[in-house]
C-alpha cells in the first residue's frame, strides 16, 4: 500500500495550524538606522540630526516616545512633539502618548513610483529590496558661548511600546542614538601662532632676538667707553 | 689713538650686526621643486541598521502561592521570550535588560529580582551568569546579557529568554505586574546609552 499521499495530507494538516499560529503570534519589532553620529557645529547653531525608524518584521504598530539622555551639558533638543492620539485597539478606545507611531511595513522589492507621504526607502546590505521607514529629525541648539574645540556628547532614546498585551510583565524596547558634536568656528581662518620663546628656533633663552641684540650692543658700548675713559697708568 | 679705538669698536659692533642679520634672515628658495605631494581625504558613511523583534510576549506566570520558588513562565508567554536580531542588522549590537518593581497598582509590591532568566541561543557572546545552567536575576538598572556581531547574513539570530519567578514567603494576594525593557544598541554607542 502506498502511504505517501496520506503522509503528504497529514503533513499539510500539521503545517496549516503552525503557520496560522505564526501569523497570529504578535511580533513586536523596532528597526532603526542612524546615518551619522558625529557632527561639527558652531556656537549658536541649531544643528539638525536625523535617524530612521522602521517596522519591517513586526505585525503590531510600534508606539514610540523620544527622550534625551546622557546630556551632561544640558543641550536643548527639539524632538517631534509629544501627542496624545486616540487609538481603537480591538474595539477599545485607548489614548496613547507618543512622539511617533510606525505601522508594520514589510520590505518591498522596488521603490514605489509615488511613495506615501513621509515614507523613505532604505537599502540595507543584508537584504534584497528596500525597507520603508519614517524619518525623525531632531534639532540640537548649540549655546552661543560654546567653546571652540569642545565635544558635546548626547544620546536620544527611542522607547517603543505595543498595545494589546495583557499579562504579568509588559515588554518595551529601547534604542539609543549617540551623538558627538565638535564645536568649530563658523568661518575658517588660519594664522601661525607659536608660544613666546620658540620663535626663530635657535635662541631659546626666553629673550627675543631684538633684546639679545640690544644687550650685545650695550655691552660693547660699555667696553669701548671703559677703554676710552679708564685712568692711564703713570710710569 | 682715541678715534682709532672708537673706529675699531664701531667696526666690531657693525660686524655683530651683520652676523645677526645673516643668522635671522630667511633666504628664499631659488631652486625649482622637481615634484609635489598633495593630499586630500575621501570619506563615506556606512549606515548602521539595527532591527530587533520580540515574540512570545507578554511574560505570564500562573497563579502561585506565597513562598513558591522558581516557577517557569507559561509556555509561549515568556517561556521563552524570543529576542530576535533581524537580518537587516548591519552593525554589532549589545543587548541589555531591566525591569520595574512588581506592583499590584497599590501599596503591595515585591522586587523584580524575584524574576530570573536563563538564556539560550546563538549570540556571539552570552552573559555566562545567565546562560548554561546559570540564571541571573532581573535588576532595576540595565544589565548586559548578549552581544551579536554583524553582518548576520541571510538569516535572523534569535535568543530564547526563559523566565522564572519566586514569590516571597509573605506576600499579599493580588495581581502583580512589572515592565521589562529590552534595550539593544550599537556596540559603538555611548557605553551608558542603555542605562
Amino acid at each position: 500500500m502506498n502511504y505517501r499521499p496520506c503522509l503528504f495530507i497529514l503533513t499539510i494538516l500539521f503545517l496549516v495550524p503552525i503557520s496560522l499560529a505564526d501569523v497570529n503570534s504578535p511580533a513586536y519589532s523596532l528597526g532603526t538606522m542612524q546615518p551619522v553620529s558625529s557632527y561639527t557645529a558652531h556656537p549658536g547653531e541649531n544643528k539638525t540630526v536625523d535617524f530612521y525608524i522602521f517596522n519591517a518584521y513586526g505585525n503590531r504598530i510600534s508606539h514610540i516616545m523620544f527622550s534625551t539622555a546622557n546630556n551632561p551639558d544640558n543641550l536643548e533638543v527639539d524632538l517631534p512633539p509629544l501627542e496624545t492620539n486616540m487609538w481603537n485597539i480591538s474595539g477599545i478606545m485607548t489614548p496613547v502618548e507618543e512622539n511617533l507611531y510606525v505601522e508594520p511595513m514589510p520590505i518591498v522589492e522596488e521603490q514605489p513610483a509615488n511613495p506615501p507621504a513621509g515614507i523613505y526607502y532604505l537599502k540595507a546590505t543584508n537584504i534584497t529590496g528596500f525597507i520603508p521607514a519614517k524619518r525623525v529629525v531632531a534639532t540640537i541648539k548649540i549655546p552661543e558661548d560654546a567653546p571652540l574645540g569642545k565635544s558635546y556628547e548626547l544620546t536620544i532614546n527611542a522607547l517603543a511600546k505595543w498595545y494589546g498585551e495583557a499579562g504579568t510583565v509588559q515588554i518595551s524596547q529601547a534604542r539609543p542614538f549617540s551623538y558627538t558634536l565638535l564645536i568649530t568656528a563658523e568661518n575658517y581662518s588660519e594664522t601661525l601662532y607659536n608660544p613666546p620663546g620658540e620663535e626663530g628656533g635657535g635662541w631659546s633663552l626666553g629673550l627675543s632676538n631684538e633684546m639679545v641684540f640690544g644687550i650685545v650692543i650695550a655691552v660693547l658700548v660699555i667696553v669701548i667707553l671703559f677703554q676710552q675713559f679708564r685712568p692711564k697708568k703713570h710710569r | 689713538m682715541k678715534s682709532g679705538r672708537i673706529a675699531i669698536g664701531l667696526l666690531i659692533i657693525l660686524a655683530f650686526a651683520i652676523m645677526f642679520m645673516i643668522k635671522t634672515t630667511t633666504l628664499p628658495n631659488v631652486y625649482a621643486a622637481t615634484y609635489a605631494n598633495q593630499s586630500t581625504t575621501a570619506s563615506v558613511t556606512v549606515n548602521g541598521f539595527v532591527s530587533v523583534t520580540l515574540q512570545n510576549t507578554p511574560i505570564n506566570f500562573p497563579a502561585l502561592d506565597p513562598g513558591t520558588n522558581n516557577t517557569p513562565a507559561t509556555a509561549n508567554q515568556g517561556n521563552p521570550l524570543i529576542v530576535r536580531v533581524d537580518n537587516a542588522t548591519t552593525v554589532a549590537v549589545m543587548g541589555y535588560l531591566n525591569g520595574s518593581v512588581f506592583t499590584d497598582g497599590g501599596s503591595n509590591s515585591f522586587t523584580v529580582g524575584n524574576m530570573t532568566l536563563n538564556i539560550t541561543g546563538n549570540a556571539t557572546i552570552l552573559n555566562t551568569s545567565c546562560s548554561g545552567s546559570n540564571r541571573c536575576s532581573y535588576t532595576l538598572n540595565a544589565s548586559w546579557v548578549f552581544n551579536e556581531t554583524a553582518p548576520l547574513g541571510t538569516g535572523h539570530k534569535g535568543e530564547s529568554f526563559w523566565h522564572y519567578i519566586s514569590i516571597p514567603q509573605v506576600q499579599a494576594p493580588a495581581g502583580y505586574s512589572s515592565n521589562v525593557r529590552v534595550c539593544v544598541m550599537q556596540v559603538s554607542a555611548t557605553p551608558t546609552a542603555c542605562s
